[in-house]
């Protein structure tokens, strides 16, 4: 599995426009990052959507993207993984 | 052409100073689950957690955008003030 898993992540950061990603557990801890800053910010990604549940009604957890002069960061989670991708506009 | 005639096209709005208290809210952001002083904080906070973001790569917030299932939320800052909107 963890083959698999490398294979995917390269795939990822080869994608155009990709400059880093960010894996992030359930407790806010970087699993695995590609690029400048990335690992740092891992526990930021997660919380902002942990916060997004506050937003809905029925405690959804939102999908968020953010949108800067450089990059824009897609930020999504599924089950317990927080995965953030970090592109060029 | 001023913030509402800008913010009209939008099913709702809610704009927010920097302390988090509402200025104002329109649309479908009046309902007393948007606009109220929790949903304002959570905004403030997320973008708190975005400015740590951005800054540690040295980048200019431009938008945030928020996507629910059934509903997307756009948060941008103009000056001192913070607009969401609802699309």
């Amino acid at each position: 599995m963890d083959k698999q898993l490398s294979e995917t992540f390269n795939h990822l950061s080869q994608q155009n426009g990709v400059v880093g990603y960010s894996v992030v557990d359930e407790n806010g801890l970087c699993l695995k990052a590609h690029g400048p800053g990335q690992n740092n910010n891992a526990g930021f990604y997660k919380s902002l959507l942990d916060k997004s549940r506050q937003l809905s009604e029925g405690s959804e957890v939102a999908s968020v993207t953010i949108e800067t002069d450089t990059t824009n960061i897609f930020i999504q989670h599924n089950q317990k993984i927080t995965l953030a991708v970090s592109k060029l506009p | 052409m001023n913030e509402q005639d800008i913010l009209k096209d939008f099913k709702g709005s809610l704009i927010i100073d920097s302390e988090g208290k509402i200025l104002s809210a329109a649309g479908t952001l009046q309902e007393e689950f948007y606009n109220s002083q929790g949903f304002a904080t959570t905004i403030l906070s997320m973008l708190h957690d975005v400015n740590v973001i951005t800054t540690s790569n040295k980048q200019e917030f431009k938008r945030m955008t928020i996507t629910f299932s059934n509903q997307t939320f756009i948060v941008t800052i103009v000056g001192q003030k913070i607009f969401v909107v609802v699309q």
